[in-house]
This record gives C-alpha cells, sequence and structure tokens, in this order.
C-alpha cells in the first residue's frame, strides 16, 4: 500500500461515516476555502496561457502604474506584475503543498510510532520533535539556505522541516488517545500487525484534528515560501510572489502596487487555508453542530 | 508449527501468577498469586467486585498490558498449548492469529472502529487469522445477523447487534479459549440471555473454553460450571456452581451472594 493510498483512504474513511462531509460542503467558509485553494492551483497551471506577457520578459516600460495594458502596473525592470503574479502562483502555492505534505508524512510516522510503540522509541522520537520545535523556524531555514544554496528543492524541504513537528505532537496526542480503545485492543489481540493496527484502526479515528492542523499549516508553509523569497533566499531569476515584495519595498511610496498585489494575494491564500481548517474543525466536531435547544425559547 | 490442542485437556492453565503495575513512583500488586484452569468445552466463571483484578487478569492472560503501564507478571500462563509469556513478539502475533484466544470487551461502542464498516472489520479478522474458516457473511449468520448487517457502521447497529460482531471478530480465527470480559454487563436482560446463549454455542461448536468475567453473580451462576472468587487480586474461592452457592465458605462469596440475593428481591430499595 503506497503512502499516498494509506493517507487518501484514511481521510475518506475518517470523513465518511458521520456526514461531516456534507456539513463541510455546507459550510460557506469551508467552500470558499476550497475555492480559492482551486482557484490559485488552476491560476497557476494555466499561467502560461492567460497571462497578458510572460513572466520573464523586461521589455514593458519600467514602474508603470496599473492601466488597462498593465492591470497591476509593471516592477522596476519593466516586468507585467499581474504575469509575474501569475507566473509565480505555481511556485508559491505548489512549494506550499508539497512542504505539507511532506512534513504530514514526517510528522504522521513520528508521530505514530512514538505514540504507539512507547518508552525509548517514544522518549527518543519526541525529544528530537521537541528539538525541531525549539529551533526558530525562519532561522534554521536561513541558516540551510546559507550552507546548500536557494533553490525551490531546498525551499520546500526547509519549510517541511520547520513545521513536521507540529504535525507529529498532533498526531502523538491522537494516538495516545486511541492506543488505549478497546476496538485497538481487540485488534492486537486478533493478531494485526502494529503497521496494520496504526494505519487502519487509529490513524482514521485521529485524522480530523490532524486535517485541521494540516490546512492551517498550508498556510503557514505558503507564508515562508514567501518570507524566504522576500529574503532573498529563493530563486533571483524565476517570478515568485515573495521576490515580488521584496522590489516593492524599495518603492512603497512611489510604486506601490508592487508589492500591495503579491501582499494582498498571500493574505487571501492564507485566509483560504485556515477558512478550511476552520470548516474541517467544524463538520468534525461532535459539539458544533448540535440543534440550538435555547433558540424556541427566546422568542 | 502450532501445538496440537486437541491433545492439551486445559485450554488455559495459569499457575501463581502475580501481575505488579507501576504507574510513576508507585507499584501495586494487582494480581496475587492466582491459580487458574479452563478446560476444552467447560464454561468457567470468574467473579468479583470491580476493582478486584479481573480484567488486568484477563489482560495479562492475552499478554495485551495497558499502555503506558509498566508491568511485571510472575507465574505460569498456558492457553491453547503455548507458553505465553516464553514466546518472542513475532511467535506471539503468530500464535494470535492461529487462534489461541477470543477476547470479548464490555463496551461493544468502543470494542468497534467507529471509521469502518462492520463487514470490513469482521473481513479483515478473518484476513488477518490462518485458522479462518467462515467467510464475512457466514460468520455473520453465525453469530446470529443478516449478511446484509455488514454494509453498515457501528452507529447504525444495536448495542445487542454491536456485540454480536464484536464475538464475530473475536472468533473469526477459531479461538480455542474465549474469554468475555464483562461482555454482557452494557445490555439490556433479554439481550444479555440472547448473548450468552450465542457463546454457550460457539463453545460447543468449537469444543473451545469459554472464561466469563463479570461482577454479575447470577448470571455466572446460571452459566458457569465452575466459579472462581477473586478479591483484592486473589482467588479467594472456587468451587462448583451449585455449590459455591449452596455452602459458601469465604466471607467475601458470602458477601456477594448477599448482595445478589438482596437485589433480586429488592431488599434495600428506598
Amino acid at each position: 500500500m503506497s503512502a499516498g493510498s494509506v493517507i487518501g483512504s484514511n481521510v475518506r474513511l475518517a470523513l465518511s461515516n458521520n456526514g461531516s462531509v456534507a456539513r463541510f460542503l455546507r459550510s460557506k467558509q469551508g467552500l470558499f476555502g476550497v475555492g480559492t485553494l482551486l482557484v490559485l492551483v488552476l491560476v497557476s497551471l494555466a499561467a502560461p496561457w492567460i497571462s497578458p506577457f510572460s513572466g520573464y520578459d523586461t521589455s514593458s516600460p519600467e514602474l508603470l502604474p496599473p492601466s488597462s495594458e498593465h492591470l497591476m502596473g509593471t516592477d522596476d525592470i519593466g516586468r507585467d506584475v499581474l504575469s509575474v503574479m501569475l507566473y509565480g502562483t505555481g511556485r508559491t502555492v505548489f512549494a506550499g503543498l508539497i512542504s505539507v505534505l511532506i512534513a504530514f508524512c514526517i510528522g504522521c510516522t513520528v508521530g505514530a510510532l512514538a505514540g504507539y510503540f512507547g518508552g525509548w522509541v517514544e522518549a527518543v522520537l519526541m525529544r528530537v520533535t521537541e528539538l525541531f520545535q525549539t529551533l526558530p523556524a525562519l532561522v534554521l531555514a536561513l541558516f540551510i539556505v546559507a550552507i546548500y544554496g536557494s533553490n525551490t528543492v531546498v525551499l520546500i524541504l526547509v519549510i517541511s522541516l520547520a513545521i513536521w513537528p507540529l504535525e507529529a505532537r498532533i498526531v502523538y496526542g491522537q494516538v495516545l488517545l486511541y492506543r488505549s480503545r478497546p476496538f485497538v485492543d481487540a485488534a492486537i489481540t486478533t493478531g494485526y500487525r502494529p503497521f496494520t493496527v496504526i494505519v487502519r484502526e487509529i490513524l482514521p479515528n485521529a485524522m480530523p484534528p490532524v486535517m485541521v492542523q494540516l490546512s492551517l499549516d498550508g498556510g503557514l508553509a505558503l507564508l515562508y515560501q514567501v518570507a524566504l523569497n522576500f529574503l532573498g533566499f529563493g530563486s533571483a531569476k524565476d517570478p515568485s510572489w515573495g521576490q515580488l515584495m521584496n522590489v516593492g519595498q524599495s518603492y512603497l511610496s512611489t510604486a506601490w502596487w508592487i508589492s500591495i498585489f503579491p501582499g494582498v494575494a498571500t493574505s487571501i491564500a492564507i485566509v483560504g487555508f485556515s477558512l478550511i481548517g476552520d470548516a474541517i474543525n467544524r463538520a468534525t466536531s461532535p459539539y458544533d453542530h448540535k440543534p440550538n435547544i435555547f433558540r424556541k425559547q427566546r422568542r | 508449527m502450532s501445538p496440537d490442542t486437541t491433545e492439551h485437556e486445559y485450554v488455559l492453565k495459569v499457575r501463581d501468577l502475580t501481575v505488579d503495575i507501576r504507574l510513576g513512583s508507585s507499584e501495586s500488586r494487582v494480581v496475587d498469586g492466582v491459580s487458574i484452569e479452563v478446560h476444552a468445552g467447560e464454561t468457567v466463571g470468574l467473579v468479583g467486585e470491580s476493582g478486584s483484578g479481573k480484567s488486568m487478569f484477563a489482560r495479562t492472560v492475552v499478554r495485551l498490558p495497558p499502555p503506558n503501564l509498566e508491568m511485571r507478571t510472575n507465574g505460569a500462563i498456558e492457553v491453547a498449548g503455548y507458553d505465553i509469556y516464553e514466546l518472542g513478539v513475532a511467535e506471539l502475533m503468530k500464535s494470535r492469529r492461529a487462534g489461541t484466544v477470543g477476547l470479548i470487551f464490555q463496551d461493544p461502542v468502543a470494542s468497534l472502529n467507529p471509521t469502518m464498516r462492520v463487514g470490513e472489520q469482521v473481513r479483515e479478522a478473518l484476513q488477518s487469522s490462518t485458522a479462518a474458516q467462515f467467510t464475512v457473511e457466514g460468520l455473520l449468520e453465525r453469530v446470529g445477523l443478516h449478511p446484509a448487517v455488514s454494509r453498515r457502521y457501528p452507529h447504525e447497529l444495536s448495542g445487542g447487534q454491536r456485540q454480536r460482531i464484536v464475538i464475530a471478530i473475536a472468533l473469526a480465527g477459531n479461538p480455542r479459549l474465549l474469554i468475555a470480559d464483562e461482555a454482557t454487563t452494557a445490555l439490556d436482560p433479554q439481550v444479555q440471555r440472547a448473548i450468552v446463549d450465542l457463546l454457550e454455542d460457539l463453545k460447543n461448536d468449537n469444543n473451545a473454553g469459554l472464561l466469563m468475567i463479570s461482577h454479575d453473580l447470577e448470571m455466572i451462576a446460571q452459566t458457569c460450571s465452575r466459579i472462581y472468587v477473586m478479591h483484592n487480586g486473589q482467588i479467594v474461592e472456587t468451587n462448583r456452581a451449585k455449590e459455591l452457592f449452596e455452602s459458601p465458605e469465604h466471607w467475601y462469596t458470602k458477601k456477594l451472594i448477599g448482595a445478589s440475593q438482596r437485589l433480586a428481591f429488592g431488599v434495600g430499595e428506598g
């Protein structure tokens, strides 16, 4: 069973049987969040066809304000800001998503093993997790980028290293919670292997809070990606939102459009991730969709 | 290789078992010098009040220590020919898959995975067993359920149906020993009777041993041929069910029987 299919089946199982999917689809926040993410993904895939100019084209006049020809103006080297943003969407969003996926795989494995086996396995893995948690994420990122250079792959790995402890701790807590449930004991006495017990019995039940954390970490990973590019640790020649903001900081008073538009896009993307997390939390919480018994009495 | 249990008279033989648990800095003895035997085809009861060590004994027999508790055991436990505490981890899992013991828990809600259809849970139990003889549908019919139930989730079933599913999972590997740890406590009296009858039938069909653990002395007396009385982790009295009720010797047994009779006749109410 591949890691992808395990995650997929666990997410499906976790949401499938108690109306959580229907509640998620009924929530406006969830739909807005998913819609935002879908738009960003589609835009990043269609960037070469829908952007008015190439993201690398520097032939336009410099520092032009927004107009009908350049809807978001141009930057200091004559690139169309809208085109740079459209080309940069893929790098920003996909780097964030892949970082979260890697962080989830590491965190889920570490948290599940520590919670299930306990003893020295737990002691070693959780101390390593705490060690990573105590390191300031951005400082760690800067340190690694300074050693290994700046490119997209290094950025993705750096962001994954910064956020996996969050996933590990929440999976660890959930596994501890479900490890002592009778259905897990029943599975063990039936002769299930530890891998089967973890993957089939514990993780599907542990998923809802993990998915909430995952969506919040999506926003965090995107923010780290933008921040590292803003600080100049991304690829200098490839367009990205952070790099555009970096350029725009020198022209805040004269060419506000260079930094404002990528800043707004970053905010919307992070709000989208947060809304997905909030909607999953509400949809899977047993307390948040009870009928309001006091409503009639107030009439 | 699996031991040939048909040659063994006992499906459970426990000798001088002591269990000490450590929680933080404190250590306490929860099972103290217990010796119990269950023959093939026999139903044996283990009674005692809550906290007397019955469930810890059951967990020890199947080598299932509670998570996050340091547990130390002494004594010998032989289940269906396997010396359980002499087995390595791989051999222990192999013996479980070969159908040594089936454990049925008190709470049928908590005993089933809420995120999986019950048919899927039964199928997994069958697939993990090397001694399985049934299909999912066959096993469900064996415990008195319609095969269509397999498509349901645990929360869509009644308490009795859930407990039947739990029994089906425990039976998947044709275990030589069935341990029912307060298996009927959470059920209403009619369903309790039906579940006890089902366990008896299944035990007789497989010539397995059945160890019923409960604080319900009346139910144990109606079902079991021999009864062990447990108090503070020790077996304080053991006898055939009839003799135990007619002439109890230990003060604790007398107290248990007295309490059971007072409840039956409603003495002390209001």
